[in-house]
Parts: structure tokens; sequence; C-alpha cells
């Protein structure tokens, strides 16, 4: 079986990339060609693996070091093919999409924002946190939160905040109990400076949002995530 | 003329880091099905993924008790 | 900047046993769960949406905010529960009704 990471152009040498980089439960990378596009894979010999941070982070570093070299389209963690003869099933049935979207992608990183607006009322200054001794309340206010989603005005912030820097953005859907806002940023990698300066200049003028940004990483959110098998 | 701020420094390590690698590694990212396709990590992927993006805080923590809680392969 | 918005087959989920090969009998089983838990899961969120409207409304006191507070808490941790226990996120439980509740 073969533990697939991402998918790129079959154009540049790997090798030098790729070596020494330890895949899923320490194993060599390789790539499995199909036409225009290549696949990055290595061995796996269990059929059930877990999302341990540690192989979070082996899918995460075999995905950058191909980014290093050229436009990659990152997989979502636990993609496995039977051998490479069902790798490049894979490819080329998705051949044109696979193809389409690493254009569209060419050049760009992705970088990560959380914002809590609220950061500054939930600090605990006084000591004193007045819901502390009422579970069920505060429950009851998040909730309250989530439902009435982010105010516009919140995204309009972004938006001019940061159209000039980055190409695209979403919004990461909000769960019951997150206080925090998540965006991705398509952000040209010319442009990674800047984008990171408006970050800096977005918190100055907002001192009591608590920002934070990662990045740059593979545009995992800016990929068409379920690709049409139909070709 | 105003001076531009310092960019912000990234952030690399730690539980910011590993909360926003989780949510796109598990829930982002091409999602090739075929035939030829065996999704592994079912279980312990989901379960994994959803204890920790509940709340950004205390992940290691909560990774490690998922970890030690897992049913049985 | 473009707004992107991502396809929403990530969170049509629905196609269970189309998705995998699984050669786990638990497949068929697992089918029937979640079923059953998308229902307990829609009213579940009816139910919050309506406690939250009394709430706002203001005519709870204190200790009975507390108290349905407190049980929709308890709620939403068993079902957070049962959705690991079952191996389901939370996006495949959404039930994608055409209409508010």
């Amino acid at each position: 079986m073969l533990y697939l990471y991402g998918i790129t152009w079959c154009q540049a040498d790997f090798s030098i990339g790729i070596a020494g980089i330890a895949g899923i439960d320490g194993f060599a990378v390789e790539m499995v060609p199909c036409g225009d596009l290549v696949a990055a894979a290595s061995p796996i010999e269990t059929r059930k693996f877990a999302a341990t941070e540690e192989n979070l982070w082996r899918h995460e570093h075999v995905i950058e070091a191909i980014m290093a070299i050229n436009t990659v389209l990152p997989l979502r963690f636990g993609t496995v093919a039977a051998d490479a003869a069902a790798c490049r099933h894979l490819l080329s049935q998705s051949q044109r999409q696979l193809c389409a979207q690493l254009t569209l992608l060419k050049g760009r990183v992705e970088f990560g924002l959380r914002l809590d607006p609220d950061a500054a009322q939930n600090s605990v200054e006084t000591g004193y946190d007045p819901v502390a001794n009422r579970p069920g309340t505060h429950y009851l206010q998040s909730l309250a939160r989530t439902y009435a989603s982010w105010p516009a005005s919140l995204e309009v912030t972004l938006y001019t905040a940061f159209d000039a820097y980055a190409v695209a953005y979403m919004l990461w859907p909000r769960g019951t109990l997150e206080s925090e806002l998540r965006a991705s940023f398509l952000v040209e990698k010319s442009e990674i400076y800047a984008f990171r300066q408006a970050v800096a200049k977005l918190q100055s003028s907002r001192p009591e949002w608590r920002i934070s940004c990662t990045g740059p990483w593979p545009p995992y959110s800016f990929v068409e995530s379920k690709l049409d098998e139909k070709v | 003329m105003e001076t531009l701020p310092r960019p912000s420094p990234p952030q690399r390590g730690g539980e910011i880091e590993l909360a926003d690698l989780l949510d796109r590694a598990l829930h982002k990212g091409v999602v090739l099905w075929g035939e030829a396709t065996i999704s592994v990590a079912g279980v312990d992927l989901v379960f994994l993924g959803l204890k920790v993006l509940l709340a950004s805080t205390d992940t290691a923590d909560r990774m490690r008790d998922a970890a030690s809680g897992r049913p049985e392969a | 900047m473009k707004k992107f918005n991502a396809q929403i087959s990530d969170v049509e989920s629905g196609d269970l046993l189309g998705e995998h090969i699984n050669i786990d009998p638990e497949t068929i089983e697992k089918g029937l769960v979640k079923l059953v838990l998308m229902v307990v899961e829609t009213v579940r969120q009816v139910v919050e949406r309506q406690a939250i409207r009394r709430v706002e409304g203001g005519t709870l006191t204190e200790e009975e905010i507390e108290r349905l507070g407190l049980a929709l808490l308890r709620l939403e941790q068993q079902m957070e529960i049962l959705r690991g226990t079952f191996g389901l996120n939370e996006d495949e439980l959404v039930l994608r009704i055409p209409f508010p509740v």
C-alpha cells in the first residue's frame, strides 16, 4: 500500500528535495508519475494508523518539501492507494481537474489567521469571572454567539485589511464552542512579507483582538476537495 | 508618512500551529476517491480530529488523552 | 481578493458505503447509527436555538438559565462522546434542511 501526500507537475527532479524526508512510519518518499502529474507517496504496512502529532507533521513536511520545488496540491491526511498502479489510476481519472488546480495555485501559499474579538472580555484581569461558576450560562452565551455567526463588520474589516495582499480568502465554519474566527488567505509568494505586515498592522489597530497568524502553508484550503470521478 | 509595522513573526511550533495543521490536514486538501482508494484512518482520524478541534487550548493534552483512550484496532 | 467557496461536497458525506473500501462488517451498522444520530443531532440543534430565543426573551431567571444551559451542555457532551464512539464528524450529522429551523 502507498500513503499519498500530494500531487505536483511531473517536470522537476524531486530526488534531492525528498531525500532524507521521512514519511508516515518513517518510510522514504517516492514519486509516482502519471502523465503530466506525479504523486508523492511512501509505502505503508499497516492498514490502521493514527492521526498522531508525529504522523500529521510527517504528512505536512513531505508536502512542504515538494512545495519548495514546485506548486503542490496537498492531499487530505489518510489517503492510501492499494499500489502504484492504483495511484496512477486515481491521478488519471481526475487529471484535468488536478492540472487546472495546479495552474491556479502556481506561486501561491496559504496563511492561517485566528482572531478572537472577545479576547479582552475573556481574559481574567481581576481574577473574578462572573460566569466561572455558572458553566450552563457560559455555554448558552457561547451558543448565542455561535448562532449569531460572525458579524458582517468583522468580515469587512478583514477584507479591507488584506484585499491588497491576498488573492483569495475563506472563513472557516464556526463550531459550537469556538470563540475564535478562523480564516485562510491565499497569498502570492512575492507578497508574503507585505501580508505579514498587514497582519501586524491589523493587530496594532485592534489591540483588544487576539490575532495569531501561521504559515506559509501549502494551499489546503483553496483546493476543491472532492473531485468528480467522471472524466 | 506612516511607518509600516514590523511584520508579525511566523509562529512555528506550539499549539496554535498544531491546531492550524489539524484544521488543514484533516478537513481540507484534495480528497482522492476511487475504487483504488483505501481510507485507513477512519475512526482514529475522525475521533481525534473532533476532540482536538473543539478547543484550541490544551491541544496536546487532548491528543494524549484521545490517543490513550482510543478503541483497539 | 476573492472569497473562496469550497464545494459543499465537503459536508455531503452522505455517501456512506461508496466512499471507502471497507471490509469491516461495522460499515452497515455504522450507516444505521449515523442515521439515528443525524436525527438526534438535528433535534438537539433545534432545541438549542429555541433555548437561546427564550433566554434572549428575558423571561427566565438566572437560575433557570443556568439549569437550561447545563442541560444543553450535558447533551452536547453526550453527543460528542457518541460521535467519538462511532467515529462520526460533526459535519456528517448535518441534515441539509432547505428551510431555517
